[in-house]
C-alpha cells in the first residue's frame, strides 16, 4: 500500500492519509472484546489490558532507591534492606515495596541520551527525541487509538497531577486521545454537575430551545463539524448521568483504603487511578514530582519515597485483591538517574547514563532484577535497556503492533516505540 | 521582475480619506438611539459630542444619555480625563491606519471578476450575498476576532449608507481588535510563548508585546520578517530576538521553521536524510542552515569579552578571599552562586558569530564527507548583489535580504495565500506551509493576482486585507468544505468554519465587558528561577550593570547573597515540614513555612527591584472592568466565600486572549476550545470535546454570569416591551433579530416567568451551534 501511496500526488496522498488515519483510528470501530483492528499485525495476545504509569518527574536517584550501592563512598546515610525475594536488596526508603518484591521487575540498566528534564521526559514518554516540527503521541494515546476504548462512558486516557504542559499526549493522533488532565485527584471532573438553578426538566427544555433556535442553521449547514457537536453534547449528557462518574468520587472509598494508600496527594491519585481502571479507563498516568534533588539529596529522597512506597504498595495489593493486577501493567518511570557522586550541596546531578525503572503486573514476571550497574551505579555492566526498548516492552505487554507504521497528518511515518524491541525476559 | 498586474491598476494614487472614529465606545441615548459621534468635552451637565460625519460639535444633557453611558461619562469626569476643554480619552496606543484609497476597490473588483470566470468554467453558482446581520457577525469575527456588541450591531443596522459594509471594514481594520486578532494569527504561526522558559529567559514576554506593536504600527511584512531574521541583542533591547531564542539550542529546527513559515517549504525531513517526497537533499538543508548557524543564543557572562567580565573578576577574588585565600569552585561559593542567579537573565541573548556548521558524523551521501564544513547557499534563486558570506552579521543580512526579496516568489506566494486563508477560511494552495514545485493553486489566475496585489501594496498586510474584505466574495454565504471529498469546494464562497478558540473566548469576554478592546494591560509576567521578566521593564541585572559602579554592584550582590543563603537554609527546613503531615499543621510547622515564604520574597525582591516609575495606578480600561466586579459583588447569589472569590478572580482576569498568557494553562477555556499549545506551527484545533459542552451547559459563567450580568442583559432591562427585550438578547448574543416564529414562541413564555425565561433563552443561545460557527 505504501508504494501506491507514494505514486499519488502530494495533496491527495496527504488527504488519503488523513482520511485513513481518522477512519482507522476512530473509536467505535474497534473495541476490546471484538477482533482487534490490528489483528494481522499482532505479534501475540496482550498480557495487559490497562496501564497505570507512575511518572517520577525530575529524575529519581536510582542509587538511593532500587539500585543501592552499599560499598560506595558517596552512598550516604541510606542503608540497604532485604526484600521478600532472596538475593535482591533495595534501599531502606522502600520498606513496603521490599515486602512486595515478588511482584516487581526492577530494570537497573536503563539509559538515555537526554540529560535535560524536558527532553528526557519527552523521550521517555514518546520514544522519540523532542523535535520542533512534530508532536509524538504518548502510550495512552497509542493504546486508545490502536485498540479502542472499553464500553465505559469515561474517557480512555487520564492524567492525574503534574504540570499543565502535557508531554506525551495525543501528539499527531486525533485530539480525542488527548488525556483528560485532572490537577487535583480530589476535585473530579469540571462542570460535570448541572448548575443548581437547573433541574432535569429545565435542562431538557433548554436543550429543546437550543435545537429550535438552530433549526434553520442545521438545515443550511449540514456539516460534519456541526454534527460532531451534536455528538459531543450527547456524550457529555451521557457522562453527566453516567454511573461511571462515581469513579471520580474518592469519598466512596472506606477510610481504611485512604489509610492504606497514605495521606498524600500521590496516595489519593493512586486510589483514583485504580477506580478509573476499574471503570474501564485504559490508561492512567500519575505524576509524582520533585525528584530533581540537586540539593540535600538524601533528605529529599527520603521524603519523596515515603508516599510512593506506601501508595504503590497499596495499589499493588489492591489491584491484586480485586483480580486486576494480571490485566493491569503498573510502570514506574523517570527521565534519568542521579550521579553517584554527591555535589557540594549534598545533592546529586542528572545522570542519564544509568537509571532504574520498574514494572509490575500485566504479565510481568515479578521478583526479578534485569540488568546491572557497576559498583558506583555509574555505568551499565549488563543488559542495557534503551528508552525505546523500555517503551516497546510496555507496548508489547499491551499487545500493540510494534512494527505498524502510522503516518502523521503531514505524511511522516512513526511507530509506537520508534524501533524499540521488547525485553521478553521480563514476561 | 514580473510586471505586477496591480501596478497597472494603481496609477496614479489619490488618497480619498474617510473621516473615521477611533473611539472604542458607541454612545446611546436614553431612548436607545445610537449617537454617531465622539466624546468631545463636558461642561456642567452638558456633554459635548463631535459628529463623525461633519465634525460639528453639539451638546446633550447628561440625563438624555443611557444609564450606562451616564456612569461612564461621570467616571471619566471624576478621574479628570473629561473636562471643559476636552477629552483625553482612554490612554490607548493609536492603531496606524492605512490609506483609504478608492483605487484599491479596483483590486477587490478584479478578484471578483476572476472568481466569476472560475464559477462559469466549473459550472457552479456562487453562494448568495448574505444579509446585514450575517455580514456584521462575520466581519467582526474575521477582522477583529470577536462578535459585535449590542451597541455596535444596532449602530450598523441603523446605518443607511449604501457603502456601510465597506465603512465597517475600514473601521474594524483601524481598531485595537485588529491588533489582537492578528496577534493570535502570528503567535500561532511563530509559536510565541509567554510561559515557561520561552516566555521568561528566552524573552517571550518582550517578543509578544513587540509582535503586537508591529501589527499596531502596520509594519510591512518584508520589513517585519527581516527584523526577525537579523535580530541581535537581548530581548528587552531587541524583542525580535525572540525569534531565535524561541528555539534556543535547536538551530537546525529553527531553520526548518523559517523555511516552513516564510517559504512554505518543509525541509525538516532533510535534517536527517534526503527528503523522501520533495526534491530537497540533506546537503541543501545544511547549506541553508549554514547562514544562521553562527547565531548563538547562549551568552557566556563569564567570558572575557562579556559586559559582566570586570564584575566577575572582582567577584572571583571576593569568593577566594571569603574562602581563606584558597581557590574555590563556582558552585561552592555562595557569592558566586547568588551572582549567577542575579545575572541569570543576561545568559540568553542573540549574538552573530562565525561558528561553522559541519555535516553530521553519519552523513551517508556521496556528495560530501561526514563532518565536513558546509558553506552557506540559498535554495531558490540567487543571493543579491554584494552579498557577504564572511562577516558574521553581513552573512545574516545577506540571507535575510534574499529571503524577503520580491524576487523570491515563494515568499510572496506564502503570505498572500496565508492571508487569503485568514480572511476566507482556506488557502488557494493547501497546506499553506508545504508547497513544492508541483503545487497548483485552486485558481492559478487568482493566486497570481493576489501575489501581484501583495507586491503592489508593498507588503502592507492591512491594505492587502482591506482589498480582500472589500470583495463581494467576502460578502457571500459560507460554504461547507468537506475534507473527505476532494473536489466539492469550488470557491463558491468563504469556507464555513468553527470560531477559533480565541474568537470564542474573546466573544464571551465581549458579552461580559463590551469595551474589552480597550483593556490593553497584558496580565502576564514571565518567571524563571528567581527572576521576573516583565515587558514594561528590563531585568535588574541589565539595568544595574549599566547604572551602578562596580563597587555599588558588588555591595548589592553581597546583600543578594545574604538573602539567597538565608532562603536556601530555610528551604531545607520547610521541605521537611511539608512532607510531614504531623508537623505541617502545628504552630511550629506553620511558622517555618511562613519564614521560608518571607525569605523567598526578600530574595526575589532583591533580584527584581521595582525599577519603573511609570506604572499606571489606574491602568487602561481597568475602571470599566472594576465596575463589573462591583456589580458582581452586589448581586452575587452563590454560596460561600471561596466561590465568590473565585468568581471575582475570574471576572478580573477577563482580557482578550492576546493580553493573557500564551498559551493558556490546561483547563482554561482557551485551552479547552483548542488554542494552540504553541509547540508546533499552527497547532490550534477546532474540534469539539466533552469538556466544551460541559462548560457551556453547566458552568456558573454561563448559568450565572451570562444569564444575570452580561451586557445584553443589562441592555434588555432598558427595553420597554417583551418583544424588545427578546430582540435585544438575540442581537447581543447572536447578532441577529429573532424570527417571527421565535418571537412568538418566546413571548408567551417570557410573560409567564420573565426571569426564568431570560435565563433559559441565554443558556440556549450559548449552547447553539450557530454561536460557535461563522456563517
Amino acid at each position: 500500500m505504501y508504494d501506491e501511496l507514494q505514486q499519488l500526488d502530494e495533496l491527495s496522498r496527504r488527504k488519503f492519509i488523513q482520511y485513513s488515519a481518522k477512519a482507522l483510528l476512530g473509536v467505535g470501530l474497534a473495541s476490546v472484546g471484538q477482533t482487534p483492528l490490528w489483528a494481522s499485525q499482532m505479534v501475540r495476545k496482550p498480557t495487559a489490558k490497562n496501564i497505570i504509569y507512575i511518572y517520577l518527574s525530575g529524575g529519581m536517584s536510582h542509587i538511593d532507591t532500587f539500585d543501592p550501592k552499599p560499598g560506595w563512598q558517596d552512598q550516604g546515610p541510606v542503608e540497604t534492606i532485604a526484600t521478600n525475594v532472596s538475593g535482591i536488596r533495595v534501599s531502606e526508603y522502600l520498606p513496603s515495596l521490599a515486602k512486595r518484591m515478588d511482584k516487581l521487575a526492577i530494570i537497573r540498566s536503563m539509559y538515555s541520551n537526554q540529560g535535560a528534564h524536558e527532553q528526557g521526559n519527552y523521550f521517555m514518554h514518546t520514544s522519540y527525541e523532542k523535535r520542533g516540527t512534530i508532536k509524538h503521541p504518548g502510550i495512552g494515546a497509542w493504546l486508545n487509538s490502536m485498540s479502542g476504548k472499553t464500553n465505559s462512558t469515561l474517557p480512555g486516557n487520564v492524567r492525574i497531577g503534574g504540570s499543565n504542559n502535557a508531554i506525551g499526549g495525543a501528539g499527531f493522533l486525533d485530539s480525542k486521545y488527548e488525556p483528560l488532565h485532572l490537577g487535583n485527584p480530589e476535585e473530579g471532573l469540571p462542570h460535570i454537575k448541572r448548575h443548581p438553578s437547573v433541574d432535569e426538566i429545565e435542562m431538557q427544555e433548554r436543550m429543546e430551545l437550543a435545537r429550535m433556535m438552530d433549526l434553520t442553521f442545521h438545515q443550511k449547514y449540514p456539516s460534519k463539524k456541526v454534527r460532531a457537536y451534536s455528538d459531543v453534547y450527547e456524550e457529555a449528557i451521557k457522562l453527566m448521568t453516567s454511573k461511571d462518574l462515581e469513579a471520580f468520587d474518592l469519598s466512596k472509598e472506606p477510610p481504611l483504603t485512604h489509610k492504606l494508600y497514605g495521606d498524600s496527594r500521590f496516595g489519593k491519585s493512586c486510589i483514583l487511578a485504580r477506580r478509573l481502571i476499574e471503570h474501564g479507563v485504559r490508561c492512567v498516568e500519575v505524576t509524582h514530582g520533585g525528584w530533581d534533588t540537586h540539593n540535600d539529596n538524601h533528605d529529599n529522597v527520603a521524603q519523596l519515597t515515603n508516599p510512593m512506597d506506601v501508595g504503590v504498595s497499596a495499589l499493588l495489593d489492591d489491584l491484586h485483591y480485586r483480580g486486576l493486577l494480571d490485566e493491569t501493567l503498573v510502570v514506574i518511570g523517570t527521565e534519568f538517574g542521579r550521579t553517584p557522586e554527591l555535589n557540594s550541596n549534598n545533592g546529586r546531578n542528572h545522570h542519564p547514563t544509568a537509571f532504574t525503572c520498574v514494572l509490575a503486573g500485566g504479565g510481568i514476571k515479578g521478583g526479578q532484577v534485569y540488568g546491572a550497574t557497576d559498583e558506583r551505579g555509574h555505568s551499565i555492566t549488563e543488559n542495557g535497556v534503551t528508552v525505546p526498548n523500555f517503551n516497546a516492552t510496555i507496548a508489547y505487554a499491551l499487545g500493540l503492533p510494534l512494527d505498524k507504521i502510522v503516518y502523521s497528518p503531514s505524511g511522516r511515518p512513526f511507530q509506537v516505540a520508534d524501533k524499540g524491541q521488547p525485553i521478553k525476559a521480563l514476561f | 521582475m514580473k510586471q505586477s498586474i496591480f501596478y497597472s491598476i494603481l496609477v496614479p494614487v489619490l488618497g480619498v480619506m474617510f473621516s473615521l472614529s477611533l473611539s472604542a465606545r458607541i454612545f446611546t441615548s436614553s431612548s436607545g438611539k445610537t449617537i454617531d459621534a465622539d466624546l468631545h468635552s463636558m461642561e456642567g451637565d452638558l456633554v459635548r459630542f463631535k459628529n463623525f460625519a461633519d465634525g460639528k460639535v453639539y451638546g446633550i444633557s447628561i440625563e438624555k444619555l443611557s444609564v450606562k453611558d451616564q456612569s461612564f461619562v461621570r467616571h471619566e469626569q471624576e478621574v479628570g480625563r473629561l473636562t471643559i476643554t476636552g477629552y483625553k480619552g482612554l490612554n490607548i496606543p493609536e492603531v496606524v491606519s492605512v490609506e483609504k484609497s478608492q483605487l484599491h476597490f479596483n483590486a477587490s473588483k478584479r478578484i471578483d471578476l476572476i472568481l466569476e470566470k472560475y464559477w462559469a468554467s466549473n459550472e457552479v453558482p456562487p453562494a448568495e450575498i448574505v444579509d446585514d446581520a450575517t455580514f456584521l457577525r462575520r466581519a467582526y469575527l474575521k477582522i477583529i476576532g470577536r462578535i459585535p456588541t449590542y451597541a455596535e450591531a444596532i449602530h450598523f443596522f441603523n446605518e443607511s449608507s449604501p457603502s456601510k459594509r465597506s465603512h465597517l471594514v475600514d473601521k474594524l481594520l483601524d481598531s485595537n481588535g485588529y491588533v489582537s486578532h492578528n496577534f493570535n494569527l502570528w503567535a500561532d504561526v511563530l509559536r510565541v510563548k509567554t510561559t515557561g522558559r520561552e516566555g521568561s529567559r528566552y524573552g517571550g514576554v518582550y517578543y509578544a508585546d513587540w509582535l503586537k506593536d508591529q501589527i499596531r504600527q502596520n509594519v510591512p511584512y518584508d520589513e517585519f520578517v527581516s527584523s526577525l531574521l537579523t535580530a541581535e541583542g537581548y530581548p528587552w533591547d531587541n524583542p525580535a530576538t525572540g525569534y531565535y531564542l524561541r528555539d534556543s539550542g535547536m538551530p537546525l529546527d529553527n531553520m526548518a521553521m523559517t523555511a516552513q513559515v516564510f517559504l512554505g517549504t518543509q525541509m525538516q525531513c532533510a535534517q536527517c536524510h534526503n527528503h523522501p517526497f520533495d526534491k530537497w537533499t540533506q546537503k541543501e538543508f545544511y547549506e541553508l542552515s549554514a547562514f544562521t548557524y553562527g547565531i548563538q543564543t547562549r551568552v557566556n557572562i563569564n567570558d572575557k569579552d562579556s559586559e559582566t567580565w570586570p564584575i566577575y573578576k572582582e567577584l572571583r577574588e571576593l569568593a577566594r578571599e571569603q574562602n581563606g585565600g584558597k581557590q574555590i569552585r563556582y558552585r561552592d561559593s555562595p557569592v558566586l552562586r547568588a551572582a549567577s542567579e542575579f545575572f541569570e537573565p543576561l545568559k540568553w541573548g542573540v549574538q552573530h558569530t562565525n561558528k561553522k556548521l559541519k555535516l553530521p558524523g553519519d552523513y551517508q551521501y556521496e556528495d560530501a564527507k561526514p563532518q565536513s564544513v558546509v558553506n552557506p547557499n540559498v535554495i531558490f534563486g540567487e543571493l543579491g548583489e554584494g552579498a557577504d558570506l564572511h562577516d558574521a552579521t553581513a552573512r545574516v543580512d545577506s540571507y535575510a535580504d534574499w529571503l524577503v526579496s520580491e524576487n523570491n516568489d515563494r515568499f510572496t506566494t506564502v503570505v498572500a495565500n496565508r492571508l487569503w486563508k485568514h480572511a476566507m477560511g482556506k488557502g488557494l494552495i493547501e497546506p499553506v506551509d508545504d508547497m513544492n514545485d508541483d503545487s497548483v493553486a485552486q485558481s492559478p489566475e487568482l493566486m497570481e493576482l493576489l501575489e501581484s496585489i501583495m507586491r503592489g501594496v508593498d507588503y502592507d498586510l492591512k491594505q492587502y486585507l482591506r482589498v480582500l474584505y472589500n470583495t463581494e466574495y467576502f460578502q457571500r454565504a459560507a460554504v461547507i468544505d468537506n475534507p473527505d471529498l476532494d473536489d466539492d469546494y469550488l470557491l463558491q464562497g468563504p469556507v464555513f468554519q468553527r470560531m477559533s478558540s480565541e474568537q470564542i473566548w474573546d466573544s464571551i469576554a465581549t458579552l461580559m465587558t463590551p469595551d474589552i478592546d480597550t483593556i490593553l494591560q497584558q496580565s502576564y509576567v514571565g518567571r524563571n528561577r528567581g527572576s521576573n521578566y516583565d515587558s514594561r521593564q528590563k531585568p535588574a541585572a541589565a539595568v544595574y550593570l549599566n547604572e551602578k559602579s562596580s563597587e555599588e554592584l558588588i555591595s548589592y550582590l553581597k546583600k543578594v547573597t545574604e538573602a539567597y543563603t538565608r532562603y536556601n537554609e530555610l528551604k531545607t527546613d520547610a521541605a521537611a515540614v511539608r512532607n510531614d503531615p504531623q508537623r505541617k499543621n502545628t504552630a511550629e510547622g506553620r511558622q517555618i513555612l511562613a519564614n521560608v515564604r518571607d525569605a523567598n520574597r526578600e530574595w526575589r525582591e532583591m533580584l527584581n527591584p521595582d525599577l519603573s516609575d511609570d506604572y499606571e495606578d489606574d491602568p487602561v480600561g481597568m475602571s470599566t472592568m472594576m465596575s463589573n466586579v462591583e456589580m458582581l459583588n452586589q448581586s452575587y447569589t452563590g454560596k460561600g466565600k471561596n466561590g465568590k472569590r473565585a468568581q471575582v478572580k475570574w471576572m478580573q482576569s477577563i482580557r482578550r486572549a492576546s493580553e493573557l498568557h500564551s498559551p493558556q494553562a490546561n483547563g482554561h477555556l482557551l485551552e479547552v476550545f483548542g488554542q494552540s499549545d504553541r509547540m508546533l506551527i499552527e497547532n490550534a484545533d477546532d474540534g469539539g470535546n466533552v469538556l466544551q459542552a460541559l462548560f457551556l451547559m453547566n458552568s456558573w459563567q454561563i448559568n450565572g454570569l451570562m444569564a444575570m450580568q452580561s451586557a445584553p442583559v443589562v441592555e434588555a432591562r432598558l427595553a420597554n416591551t417583551i418583544e424588545e427585550k427578546i430582540e435585544t438578547l438575540y442581537v447581543g448574543f447572536l447578532s441577529r433579530k429573532p424570527t417571527p416564529q421565535e418571537t412568538e414562541a418566546l413571548v408567551a413564555y417570557y410573560k409567564k416567568d420573565p426571569n426564568k425565561a431570560r435565563q433559559r433563552i441565554i443558556w440556549a443561545m450559548m449552547n447553539t451551534q450557530q454561536f460557535l460557527f461563522i456563517q
